[in-house]
């Protein structure tokens, strides 16, 4: 029975090595006395079988004299060619089950890993972080330094007027054109109350590079929002 | 990738002894695993996988050589194997290495005797 087995595992050894070593691997395990010795052989051989196909890619076929590498006259080793090189029948079947099983293995490991959602695997390239907040990004939950404000600012639609907002004093005024000059008040974070008003009016955003860009007025019914005009 | 580009020491131990058993004289596998059983007194012993996996590697490499059967031998399955000259000057490379080794461990393990600066 054992040595049924050990014939077998032999057997499946590649078909150089079989051809090679496979009649006085036998004729050892016949000198094998005891069945614990028979059995670390049968054990020897399925370890052997295993390392020949996948560690011993190269001994497969045999050794071919006219294929060994030959030196240079000087010494000095020639290059290798592979035009006359075929790789066998049986490496490529065994390349491709093994290219097959590995694509599986990954494609499984993806689908598994990232929830049934196939995601190649790239590096991630993070950008430099900018000392200047991106715009909106930037919230201020105090008043902002007045100078931010400072600007005039021009609305997208035609009919709506060019607003004027200065600093003096520490103090934010807000100029529309036909009305005087109205001083603001300080809301909350960049929002602020236009005149007596109790409700924040104004507001500033889109802050960029030390201004803001952007100005919403809310007047009652009336809403307009203007942008600041680059210098 | 061929053999002989293969880098030759260190030798694995398999190989270190299946060289060495064969090193005085031509050899089967058989006598193989006894010579290296005996040189190792019992404490290293080579299933025939493994043997002949490293024969097989060393033929490649021109260490060994097949010398087939050889008439008279009670199992006629047997090969016979030779060390060729290249595969003696791979083992011998093998032990200097080793001595070198040796000696150094040596030199490092040696503890400086006492009253002495």
């Amino acid at each position: 029975m054992l040595r049924t087995l050990f014939q077998l595992l032999v057997g499946l050894h590649p078909r150089a090595f079989r051809r090679r070593f496979a009649p006085e691997m036998l004729s050892i395990f016949d000198h094998a006395t005891g069945k614990r010795i028979a059995l670390s052989l049968v054990a020897d051989a399925f370890i052997s079988l295993l390392r020949q196909w996948v560690l011993r890619p190269g001994y497969w076929s045999e050794p071919n004299p006219a294929e060994e590498p030959q030196m240079a006259s000087a010494g000095a080793r020639s290059f290798y060619i592979f035009a006359n090189y075929r790789p066998s029948g049986m490496a490529l079947l065994h390349g491709a089950t093994l290219s097959l099983a590995a694509f599986i293995t990954i494609t499984l490991a993806f689908i598994h890993t990232s929830g049934s959602k196939v995601q190649p695997w790239l590096p991630r390239i993070e950008a430099e972080k900018s000392e200047i907040p991106p715009a909106e990004q930037k919230v201020f939950k105090s008043s902002p330094p007045l100078e931010f404000c400072e600007g005039t600012y021009v609305s997208d639609t035609p009919d709506s007027p060019k607003v004027d907002v200065t600093v003096e004093e520490n103090q934010l005024f807000l100029s529309l054109p036909g009305k005087t000059r109205t001083a603001l008040a300080p809301c909350s974070g960049s929002a602020f109350r236009y005149g007596g008003s109790s409700s924040c009016q104004i507001t500033f955003s889109n802050f960029d590079r030390g201004r803001f860009r952007k100005l919403e007025i809310n007047q009652g019914v009336r809403h307009f929002t203007a942008t600041r005009l680059q210098k | 990738m061929r053999d002989n580009d293969k880098k030759t020491t260190p030798l694995s131990p398999a190989l270190f002894h299946i060289l060495m058993a064969i090193a005085g004289h031509d050899l089967h596998g058989y006598a193989i695993m006894q010579e290296i059983s005996r040189q190792t007194e019992g404490e290293y012993t080579l299933g025939p996988g493994t043997l002949y996996d490293n024969l097989q590697k060393a033929i490649r490499r021109r260490w060994v050589v097949d010398l087939g059967h050889r008439a008279g031998d009670d199992d006629p399955r047997r090969r016979y194997y030779r060390l060729t000259l290249l595969g003696t000057s791979v083992l011998s490379a093998e032990v200097s290495r080793l001595e070198n080794m040796i000696r150094d461990a040596k030199v490092r393990l040696r503890i400086p005797k006492p009253g002495r600066a």
